[in-house]
């Protein structure tokens, strides 16, 4: 603050004349602005949230995904991994380049009623783990024939060098599968879910001969896939059943007590389908759930809530990975065919809702031609319009900030005071704001701003607020007042408004502005 | 006879000469041409306004507390347009004779150490600087045409001066000095057409700034560390008959060069000021900790455009001084009337009248009565002793009066001096 006086004043010059080290004293008695504020309607719920009709009148506009389907809750690909360990059953020479271990897998993805003969991997790995307990070098080779990058099959190639006298050697390692297209016919072409590999031992051309005894371990392989999750998948889909229940949080857990009236609010409930199968939706059940009064309402809807909506397979544009067009199904509820409007004024913290979601209610119709993109599967978004035309009656906020308390150091030249918080309100609403400081147990130790009534402006016949008027709201502020507003580290803050002439419901304008300002009257010690 | 001689030549250069900015009987010539050397280390310091008490002054400079009551005492005293100056100095010289076959001629070498501060300020801006702008709600402070200046530095001197005998009882002593300057420290503000407006309800300030503010190098960046050199001279000129002396003089007329990384500072904005815009007020705690925001740096540097760094040369306080004095009772009596103005500042010309007494051979009382300057009327009071050995001391003050009325007087000031002739 002593900067500002300069700001003020520039008159620093004077000091100059003093001795070093040694500054008088004396008190100013300072008026001045401190801050200033100006709200209006798109500061408040923000240019993205809002629409304004050629009037003025302002739309709350809520759009929000509320539920999006995990793949998991379609299929999942379990992680796969297959122990072979083999020894020699007798007396037996190994020359240089003798494959001495060749075995085919062909690998059941076990996705129970899902039937898949194509996917492409986004992210996963094939695992390969040896031991060479042979005197040689060994080669060990990981084929995917029907998996393929760019028109190239997998193959991966290991060499363990020989092992010690009574050792081993080893080779552990992972290969990135992301990207791979997985033909899982299989080995006949004709099957499902399965994914073929090979994996060949060879004594190293380079190595020496090998004479085995029995019981010498020849082969030690572990070999299989782990944490596949697929980009694309092709077949049939199954008949997935999912009963989802869900809570979203509605932004009002800091409204503690009062009471609205609103006047209509539309919403829209849009599902998406994404997956190249036919689906079926039911919502059982929504509800609002005020969990301060204990007040839970229930959405009548008789065209939407436990009625089956039937939702259309979507389609490939391309060969994968291409663009999928989705399929739509929208909802309309209003004043008209539910109680929307109660679940609003209900004021709920959280909806909640239960959701039935199946998969190819009528079987493989497709004749395993589903498909799905993971990450697009099924989703349902909620548009709401909240037309801000209402009444409101002591809605009262309350919200705890966690603050930095502030040292006081240069800043603690501030004097006993009267700080005036001037308020230019152009809503037609009563507003009253409280801080209140809080202790370290949570208790109120000093509040500002009381009295702190903010007068609404005055309607018009039309019932729109014109102009603006003044609320001089008087702040005493001695020294040990400020002390402790500095020193507090939480601060508790109480915003209660109310519209005019409740419960006439009255439209927000977009011209609609709140002025603050915060003028510090005050005496100001400089050293 | 040599003796008596000498003793005459001291006291008779004590009523007469000036020296400094300030009236301080030091002697400009050794005048005895027995002695060939000369000793002396002297200092003064002044405060002087027309409208700053002494309590007020004294305070301020003690840095004590200033009460309402200090501000209303100096408030009586305010008018349009109000000055005070302020000097601190000292300094040791050696005088002789440089040759030992013509006494008459006689060069001083010495050092100096000054620190000088005058300003002149209107009423508003005391009233703003140390009452604040609540009495200005609804109402404009005019802060037009402050001005300060303050410098300090070192001056490095030496001289000459001879006697020429115009006949048995008339001589004529000329002498002059060159000092090299050592600039230390300097600020000089200068405010043109300044105008600030508080708002009623202190809802918002608007000020209209115009003023340039010249400093030396406070970083010492030369590689001497001397933040300023210049050059200055005093010419001295005395007409000596048997009953009276005749004395004209010109002091410290020169100046500083103070070096290229002096900064110059030129404001001449409209401000206006209605408080820090606060976003996101409902975001209380981001709003609370923006508190190492630094408001100086946000607003006032928004309208100190015109920043520069550049040589700066400054003109040093000089004093053009002329008096007549008369001797009565076989020179037991002096009277001597003078005037002398004061260039560089903001200081009126000022009108001297002393009288002096020589009680012995040993003591010798002055008084010395002031109007003009940088203040109202002042009496003081000078005294002179001789001790055994040639040793001299000379004292007194020319704020006696004023400081006697210590609340309400609005100068002070003192000197010593302590010399020895051999």
């Amino acid at each position: 603050m002593k900067r500002l006086a300069f700001l003020l004043f520039i008159i620093l010059f004077l000091t100059t004349c003093k001795k070093e080290n040694d500054s008088a004293q004396w008190d100013v008695n300072l008026l001045t602005p401190i801050f200033k504020a100006s709200l209006t309607v798109n500061d408040i719920i923000g240019d993205s949230l809002s629409l304004t009709a050629p009037d003025g009148a302002v739309t709350l506009v809520f759009d929000s995904n509320i539920y999006s389907t995990p793949l998991d809750s379609v299929f999942q690909i379990k992680d796969t991994l297959q122990s072979t360990i083999f020894s020699s059953p007798g007396f037996i020479t190994l020359t240089p380049g003798f494959t001495f271990y060749s075995q085919p897998n062909d690998l059941d993805l076990d996705l129970q009623n899902v039937e898949l003969s194509q996917a492409i991997i986004k992210s996963g790995h094939a695992h390969l783990t040896a031991k060479n307990h042979m005197s040689t070098a060994v080669v060990y080779t990981f084929n995917i024939p029907k998996a393929t990058l760019n028109g190239i099959p997998f193959q991966k190639i290991e060499i363990l060098d020989a092992a010690p006298p009574g050792g081993v050697t080893d080779f552990n390692g992972l290969f990135d599968l992301a990207g791979y297209s997985l033909d899982l016919t299989g080995v006949t072409g004709t099957d499902y879910n399965r994914l073929s590999y090979t994996v060949t031992g060879q004594t190293s051309t380079s190595g020496i001969t090998v004479d085995l005894i029995p019981g010498d371990t020849v082969v030690d392989v572990t070999s299989g896939f782990e944490s596949l999750i697929p980009l694309y998948a092709k077949g049939y889909l199954g008949q997935g059943d999912v009963s989802i229940s869900g809570t979203n949080r509605i932004g009002t857990g800091k409204l503690l007590n009062g009471s609205i009236l609103i006047d209509s609010i539309s919403a829209t409930l849009t599902l998406k389908n994404s997956i190249g199968a036919e689906a079926q939706a039911i919502l059982t059940s929504m509800s609002s759930v005020n969990e301060r009064t204990g007040t839970t309402i229930n959405l009548v809807a008789p065209d939407f809530v436990n009625r089956t909506l039937n939702l259309n397979r979507a389609s490939e544009t391309g060969a994968p990975p291409s663009p999928v067009n989705s399929t739509y199904y929208s909802i309309q509820l209003d004043n008209t065919n539910s109680n929307i409007v109660a679940l609003i004024e209900n004021l709920p913290e959280k909806l909640n809702y239960n959701l039935n979601f199946k998969l190819n209610p009528l079987g493989n119709v497709s004749g395993h031609h589903d498909f799905l993109y993971t990450d697009e599967l099924f989703d349902a978004n909620l548009k709401v319009n909240f037309p801000l035309r209402f009444a409101a009656s002591q809605l009262l906020f309350v919200d705890t900030e966690y603050i930095t308390p502030i040292t006081p150091g240069n800043d603690d030249n501030i004097g006993d005071g009267t700080f005036k918080l001037i308020a230019d309100n152009g809503f037609p609403y009563e507003f009253s704001l409280q801080l209140i400081m809080l202790n370290e147990a949570g208790q109120a130790t000093d509040s500002l701003f009381v009295p702190d009534i903010i007068s609404p402006a005055m309607l018009n016949g039309n019932f729109r607020a014109e102009g603006s008027t003044r609320t001089i709201i008087s702040i005493p502020l001695s020294v040990e007042r400020r002390k402790s507003l500095l020193n507090t580290n939480r601060i508790a803050v109480r915003a209660r408004f109310s519209t005019s002439n409740y419960p006439q419901l009255l439209q927000v304008y977009s011209d609609y502005f709140l002025n603050l300002k915060l003028v510090g009257d005050f005496i100001y010690k400089i050293r | 006879m040599k003796q008596k001689l000498f003793f005459f030549f001291i006291l008779y250069c004590n009523t007469l000469s000036f020296a400094q900015t300030d009236i301080v009987p030091f002697s400009h010539f050794m005048k005895d041409t027995t002695q060939g050397y000369s000793i002396r280390i002297s200092g003064n310091y002044f405060f002087t306004s027309d409208a700053i008490t002494n309590g007020f002054a004294t305070d301020y400079f003690n840095g004590k507390i200033l009460t309402d009551d200090m501000k209303d005492g100096v408030s009586e005293n305010l008018s349009a347009k109000n000055i005070f100056a302020a000097e601190a100095n000292w300094e040791a010289s050696l005088t002789f004779h440089p040759d030992t076959n013509n006494r008459k001629v006689e060069a001083i070498v010495g050092y100096r150490s000054r620190s000088h501060s005058d300003a002149r300020f209107p009423e508003d801006f005391f009233n703003l600087f140390f009452r604040g702008n609540k009495m200005f709600g609804g109402k404009t402070a005019d802060l037009t045409d402050f001005f300060f200046q303050q410098y300090s530095y070192r001056q490095v001197f030496f001289g000459i001066g001879n006697e020429f005998t115009l006949s048995k009882n008339k001589k004529i002593y000329a002498g002059t000095e060159i000092a090299i300057n050592q600039g230390i420290k300097f600020l000089k503000v200068d405010v043109g057409n300044t105008k600030l407006y508080t708002d009623p309800g202190g809802e918002f300030i608007d000020a209209d700034l115009h003023a340039s503010i010249y400093t030396d190098d406070s970083a010492a960046q030369h590689p001497s560390r001397l933040d300023g050199t210049g050059y200055s001279a005093n010419l001295y000129f005395e007409y000596e008959t048997e009953r009276s002396l005749i004395s004209i003089s010109a002091e410290n007329f020169g100046n500083i060069h103070w070096n290229k990384w002096s900064t110059k500072v030129s404001i001449d904005s409209l401000f206006h000021f209605d408080g820090i815009d606060v976003r996101d007020i409902f975001e209380i705690g981001d709003s609370i900790q923006v508190k190492d925001i630094s408001l100086d740096s946000t607003y006032y540097m928004n309208f100190i455009r015109n920043k520069s760094e550049q040589r700066i040369t400054t003109k040093l306080p000089m004093k053009i001084s002329g008096s007549y004095t008369y001797f009565t009772a076989g020179h037991k009596i002096s009277t001597t009337i003078g005037v002398d103005l004061l260039l560089n500042t903001y200081s009126s010309i000022r009108y001297i009248l002393g009288v002096g007494y020589k009680f012995n051979r040993s003591n010798f009382v002055g008084i010395t009565l002031v109007k003009g300057g940088y203040t109202d009327f002042h009496a003081g009071i000078n005294y002179v002793h001789l001790f055994p050995w040639r040793m001299k001391l000379e004292l007194g003050s020319n704020y006696i009066y004023p400081m006697i009325t210590y609340k309400t007087g609005k100068s002070q000031g003192a000197y010593l001096s302590l010399s020895k002739s051999f």
